[in-house]
């Protein structure tokens, strides 16, 4: 279903159209900080309206292989794709209009800002309406409706309304964690990094976030890449998974496969999954 | 010859920065405060030389690093970086005044030094030496030597090196790092007084020439990306060597050799930023954590009704109508004058209190739109009202020009980096002979529609505070629109702004730029204020005595840069009309004060008064409803 394509593979130019094409590829992505080797030619695709997960234990180079999708980090080897298109040279921004978005794993929320102001930005900073000029003669201001819709049924569904006027900084963590999701999402992109979001999260809040997850996947093509060492809601989220280690990635699968895998549990499931 | 004495003062400034990660922009004040003292207890009470130069440097100098340790860096250790910045910009605004008020604020042209006044002369290998420049020699080599010693192969040493580590972990095994903090900001200022008291014979004893003098350590301190002791000595060096050969190679005269000489420091200290940056090694984080919370910036809430939230700016409004009827002309034309710099310190308003950025040009800018207004209307017979505008626009490109070379830099290296832009126009483009007029100037009208002038101050203020105002609300509508957004996603954080598709360069280049065209408009508004655009007004020290004044008042809000417009001009009129003229020095090391200050309350004086008013409504609303139910009294 999700196994890497040939011509992922490959890792070479070959025209892949879009229909067929990952929303997100990875191929033989490797870095070495000094002579660490973070994360050794891994191969990761997520598929259109899919969720796949990345699990492995502390220090197995998951939240680098973000930063090289996302743009942060250039990788020393290996390339990434967005739909098919190559965007390893691409910035950030650039990925991020391609239709990319991340949340992090330490907040990085615009504290400065109200929570709905947070979900705004995202929105417009996808479609770039804005011009300086008008903003400084404040014809900038114009109430959008297909934006107030977009936002305030993402703020709902998260259950965020409540706290749509208070500045970000002032949010207890768990809040802060539902905002970032909501950022990622207001952005309507087409792939979706989750960096561990039900870190931190008390249970009713770790429900809410899988609930809102599942509701964001209905009716669309988002696609999530999950890391999270809540192997639960990994496993229960997620339509394939990749297992970490060291920088390798050591399994692949459908979660029921992961769940029995005697190498996984070996290295790292095996204390943490009870069922 | 100087490069010995930058060295001795770029040591003292990289090891206080590697203890506490303050960039001490005070360094060169306090040498002048401790070149001072020597010179009150040496030439004027006729202490001999050694008691004079232990006292002042051996004691003064480390005592006040320790006190301003105590009372200020000690609470800064977790402040933001604009924080930490705004704050030693306030020592660098207070200290030289609080120094010539103490002892008199006489011109000092030549001040000995340690060898006395009749230097005897030396022949080594050919080359001339006076005693001075040989003791110069001995204490950078002393004090390389010592410093050396000491961090290689002493247990203070060794206490050092681990604090810079890290910190936490030298408190877990047992050493008081606070104490070793406070000794590294007494050898600090104890350098940076022996500096100070080397450097006087060869530099005028002025805060001016101090605050130019210690820029070439901050070029070395830049060099050595804040880390390497060994490299800000070297740096040091270089940069006077630089200095001494450019006298054999520059012709001795015209504009090469007054406009590039002196800004071989500053042109040193840029370009190495830029290498830097260009490397993509980001000379060394001024906040390793990068946990410290900014907390600059808190927006007022919005839940007020709007008439509450609009009372404030109509009364101030009509203060600002009905205000000047109350006053006499001459008042007026001190008002008038305010109005025009506020106009200017908007343009912090957006750099700063929107962009988050700490720049220290924009007063060039404002010279720069002063001088084109003066070109435009006196050479080319240009309308002034229009010389005016277009001076806002030429300005612009080299707000862009800065942005685009410094935007990438740390919250320290922007700053310096815009400290040495301004220092160059000051001395290459601010000295051309067309715009200078040998320190004349270029006189100017002030701007006419038809046959009606703005010549009556009262005429002219009520036309600047209509600029005033409309610059205002731009800045407010900038503010609510996407681009306000966007300025506030930047603030917060950077990374995050990037990976929702915003260019956090772009963000800040736009701000950058609009700020510069403000500074234009506002530089071009005063020259014409003054019937005069003279380029050395616009000087790099005045911009950061600029900065820490809107800085007291409130960076966040253009009231914050009105008053802090109107408080400049009228403070020190009042203070000379009533005092005493040496206590106007009192009202700078006032506003330097102010911006420490900053470190208590990030808004501003104004913000913490609306607070307390609002506090002290709520209290007496409070008390009000109460009392009914209470016992009448």
């Amino acid at each position: 279903m999700v196994a890497p394509t040939a011509a992922a593979r490959a890792g070479g130019n070959a025209p892949v159209s879009a229909d067929t094409a990952p929303a997100l590829a990875a191929s033989g992505v490797t870095v070495r900080f000094g002579g660490l080797t973070a994360l050794d030619a891994i191969d990761v695709e997520v598929a259109p309206g899919t969720t796949v997960g990345l699990v492995g234990p502390n220090g197995a180079g998951k939240t680098t292989l973000f930063n090289v999708m996302s743009g942060l980090l250039g990788p020393n080897e290996g390339t990434v794709r967005l739909a098919g298109r190559d965007v390893t040279r691409l910035s950030p921004v650039a990925r991020a209009r391609l239709g990319l978005a991340r949340t992090y794993q330490r907040s990085e929320l615009f504290s400065e800002l109200t929570v709905r102001e947070n979900l705004v930005l995202a929105y417009r900073a996808r479609r770039r309406t804005h011009h300086l000029t008008l903003d400084l003669l404040g014809f900038g201001r114009h109430r959008d409706e297909q934006e107030d819709a977009t936002v305030d049924g993402l703020l709902e569904s998260l259950r965020l309304s409540e706290v749509a006027g208070r500045l970000a900084d002032a949010l207890p963590l768990g809040t802060g964690r539902l905002v970032e999701v909501g950022r990622a999402l207001a952005a309507e992109p087409d792939v979706v990094l989750l960096d561990e979001p039900s870190a931190g999260l008390d249970e009713r809040e770790t429900d809410l976030l899988a609930e809102a997850l599942r509701r964001a996947r209905l009716g669309s093509t988002v696609a999530f890449l999950l890391v999270e060492h809540d192997v639960d809601l990994v496993l229960g989220l997620s339509d394939h998974v990749y297992v970490l280690d060291f920088g390798r990635c050591i399994a692949a699968g459908l979660p029921e496969e992961i769940r029995s895998d005697p190498a996984v549990r070996a290295a790292y499931l095996g204390t943490e999954v009870e069922s | 010859m100087l490069g010995g004495v930058y060295a001795i003062s770029a040591v003292g400034l990289v090891l206080t920065y590697k203890a506490s990660h303050i960039f001490n922009f005070a360094h060169g004040a306090i040498a002048f405060f401790v070149a001072t003292c020597f010179y009150e207890l040496n030439t004027r009470r006729g202490w001999s030389i050694a008691a004079a130069a232990v006292l002042s440097i051996g004691v003064i100098g480390p005592a006040v690093g320790l006190a301003l340790w105590a009372v200020l860096f000690r609470r800064l250790t977790h402040a933001s970086p604009t924080i930490k910045l705004v704050s030693t910009v306030g020592l660098f605004v207070a200290i030289p005044p609080a120094t010539q008020f103490i002892f008199g604020d006489e011109q000092i042209f030549r001040a000995p030094a340690l060898a006395g006044n009749t230097p005897g002369v030396v022949d080594i290998l050919g080359t001339r030496l006076d005693a001075d420049q040989l003791i110069i020699f001995g204490a950078a080599l002393t004090v390389a030597a010592v410093l050396a010693f000491v961090l290689r192969f002493t247990g203070f040493g060794l206490s050092i090196r681990g604090v810079v580590d890290s910190q936490t972990m030298s408190e877990l095994v047992g050493t008081n790092s606070k104490a070793v903090s406070a000794a590294t900001w007494a050898i600090g200022c104890f350098l940076a007084g022996l500096a100070g008291v080397l450097v006087a014979p060869i530099i005028n004893l002025s805060p001016g020439s101090y605050a130019v003098f210690v820029i070439a350590s901050f070029a070395a301190a830049v060099i050595a990306r804040m880390e390497s002791l060994t490299l800000a000595f070297v740096g040091a060096l270089l940069v006077g060597v630089i200095q001494g050969l450019s006298v054999k190679f520059l012709p001795s005269s015209g504009i090469l050799s007054h406009g590039v000489r002196p800004s071989i420091p500053f042109a040193v200290m840029a370009v190495f930023l830029l290498v830097y940056s260009n490397l993509g090694k980001e000379p060394s984080q001024p906040d390793p954590a990068g946990t410290a919370p900014r907390g600059a910036h808190h927006r007022p809430p919005a839940d007020r009704p709007w008439w509450r939230r609009g009372a404030p700016h109509l009364v101030g409004g009509a203060v600002l109508l009905v205000g000047p009827q109350l006053l006499d002309t001459f008042w007026i034309g001190i008002v008038a004058g305010g109005v025009a710099l506020a106009i200017i310190f908007l343009s912090f308003t957006v750099v700063t209190g929107e962009g988050g950025m700490i720049s220290l040009c924009q007063i060039s800018f404002a010279g720069v739109g002063a001088i084109a207004t003066a070109q435009l209307a006196t050479e080319h017979g240009w309308p002034i009202g229009l010389a005016i505008l277009a001076g806002g626009l030429i300005a612009m490109p080299f707000g862009m020009l800065v942005a685009m070379l410094a935007v990438r830099l740390g919250d320290l290296y922007l700053g310096l980096a815009t400290l040495s832009f301004a220092l160059l126009l000051d001395n290459i483009i601010f000295r051309i002979e067309d715009f200078d007029q040998v320190g004349a100037g270029v006189f100017l009208n002030r701007p006419a529609i038809g046959s009606f002038t703005f010549d009556s101050d009262e005429r002219f203020y009520y036309l600047l505070l209509a600029v005033f105002v409309v610059l205002a609300l731009l800045i407010a509508n900038l503010r609510r629109s996407t681009t306000g957004l966007e300025l506030g996603a930047v603030r917060s954080s950077e990374t995050a702004t990037t990976t929702i598709g915003v260019s956090v360069v772009r963000t800040k280049l736009t701000a950058f730029t609009f700020s510069a065209f403000i500074a234009g408009i506002g530089g071009g508004l005063l020259a014409t204020y003054r019937y005069l655009a003279l380029p050395s007004d616009y000087n790099a020290i005045l911009g950061i005595v600029w900065l820490a004044v809107v800085v007291t008042w409130g960076i966040r809000s253009p009231w914050g840069a009105l008053v802090a417009g109107l408080a400049l001009p009228v403070i020190s009129q009042l203070v000379s009309d009533n005092l005493e003229p040496r206590y106007v020095l009192l009202t700078a090391v006032a506003f330097g004060l102010g911006a420490i200050g900053l470190a208590r309350e990030p808004r501003g004086m104004l913000a913490l008064q609306a607070q307390q008013l609002r506090g002290a409504a709520r209290w007496s609303h409070r008390r009000l409803r109460r009392a009914p139910a209470g016992t009448p009294q």
